[in-house]
């Protein structure tokens, strides 16, 4: 394999990571802890990699595994009250997410649980396939399919809750909503 | 496969045209065209996806991560490196003997190993607080930063050394360190300068030492400290000269 100048290999990966490990720790201070612990096994360990191709499914799944290995040995955060059937519940109407800041969306997916939320934040952080995602996080691919589904139904509540709330907010202050608008 | 089932497996899609190659999707898609509500469906989750995957890549990523993460890669001492005429060297040596080939490979192509000891952990942690460093919770009561360090990171069951118990509190952080948490507590101490006291389970660094025999270290204008009391390594950073440090031990 190529040397991969490790300046270059941060250039490249490094915001990709932060947000996947945000995603994780739901502490910006951590996942910046996390990143940078993976960059420094990359320093060590990565003339193992004989794939260069391999290098961010590589990255991603020495972070994650990282992650795995701090959590053990802290307290657990509480997660939201998520609603067991919640698969069926209905789409969230058009145009919310795009009304709502970047930090919401994360927030939203934080509070999924654990489980869930490292292959869900795969698929929409790194357009992962569902065997990709299998791959990173070292899980069969059936396990990844019904991960995607409940984590995405959780994502969907929390989304809802999110906007339902403010709606309220905007009512009580006595603020029309801004829908989407068209021109022309 | 069935409406439920193709609904199962959609969810897991991604954009249009990314996993045509997928035979268990390529099923699926196909279930599409004979149903309009699931395919009514199935564009409403898409445009959902691609709506949450803009917002949650919109994240802003903080602006000194990518100056850490090389500050950090340069604190820990690299392996030397082979020079071209020096595998020559070894190319040729392998032809001439078996004996000779091996030890010189075991000696030259061994596998860069993580340096873990205690010089190591004493550079990583003084090149993070020479630059100045940015706490994660501030309070003048170093109580409140112990009970922060216990409650986010789990450290516990030490006692602040004598010598730091009057000063006040700055703030506190932590980072991971061959696998184990390092705690932060900064103090203010005269002049408007701080000391630092990094605290680690001992195990983490194999040739800690072993007593409350403090360890003194000289850098670059800064001193360090470095004693054991239980299965606690503390590590006290300042800058100045190494009198300056140990009248706070």
């Amino acid at each position: 394999m190529a040397d991969l100048d490790f300046t270059q290999v941060v250039d490249q990966h490094h915001a990709a990571l932060f947000r996947f490990a945000l995603s994780l720790c739901r502490d910006e201070d951590m996942a910046a802890e996390l990143v940078q612990q993976t960059f420094l096994m990359w320093g060590t360990r990565g003339h193992q990699l004989r794939d260069e191709s391999k290098l961010k499914s590589w990255l991603l799944t020495t972070l994650h595994r990282e992650f795995l290995a701090t959590r053990r040995r802290e307290s657990r955060f509480a997660n939201v009250e998520v609603s067991d059937a919640v698969h069926e519940l209905p789409q969230i109407p058009s145009g919310v997410v795009d009304h709502m800041d970047s930090g919401a969306v994360m927030e939203a997916l934080q509070q999924i649980d654990e489980l869930h939320r490292a292959p869900l934040a795969l698929f929409y952080l790194e357009d992962m396939s569902y065997r990709e995602i299998a791959e990173t996080l070292e899980v069969p691919t059936g396990t990844v399919m019904s991960r995607l589904s409940r984590g995405k139904a959780q994502l969907r509540q929390l989304l809802r809750i999110d906007d339902d709330e403010r709606r309220q907010k905007f009512q009580l202050m006595g603020i029309p909503m801004v829908e989407e608008q068209t021109h022309g | 496969m069935d409406k439920r089932q193709a609904r199962f497996v959609l969810q897991a899609c991604r954009d249009a045209g990314s996993d045509v190659s997928d035979a268990q999707l390529t099923e699926a898609h196909a279930c599409l065209e004979r149903d309009p509500e699931l395919a009514a469906w199935f564009e409403v989750e898409q445009a959902e996806d691609g709506s949450i995957a803009r917002k949650l890549r919109g994240v802003p990523v903080p602006e000194n991560l990518h100056e850490a993460i090389l500050a950090r890669h340069a604190a820990v001492a690299p392996e030397p490196e082979v020079s071209p005429s020096r595998r020559r060297f070894v190319a040729l040596a392998l032809a001439a003997s078996v004996v000779a080939l091996a030890a010189v490979t075991v000696l030259m192509l061994r596998p860069a190993r993580p340096t873990v000891d205690l010089a190591a952990f004493r550079r990583e942690m003084q090149a993070s607080v020479s630059g100045g460093v940015r706490l994660s919770f501030t309070h003048a009561d170093t109580a409140q930063l112990q009970q922060w360090l216990q409650e986010k990171r789990g450290l516990s069951g030490y006692v602040i050394p004598a010598g730091l118990r009057g000063q006040p509190g700055i703030g506190c952080r932590s980072w991971t360190w061959n696998g184990q948490p390092v705690g932060l507590i900064c103090f203010k101490i005269e002049n408007g300068k701080a000391v630092h006291l990094f605290i680690l389970d001992r195990r983490a660094v194999p040739d800690a030492p072993k007593d409350a025999s403090p360890r003194v270290a000289n850098s670059d204008g800064w001193s360090s400290a470095a004693w054991s009391e239980g299965e606690t390594l503390f590590l006290l950073v300042g800058e100045g000269s190494s009198d300056q440090l140990t009248r706070f031990l």
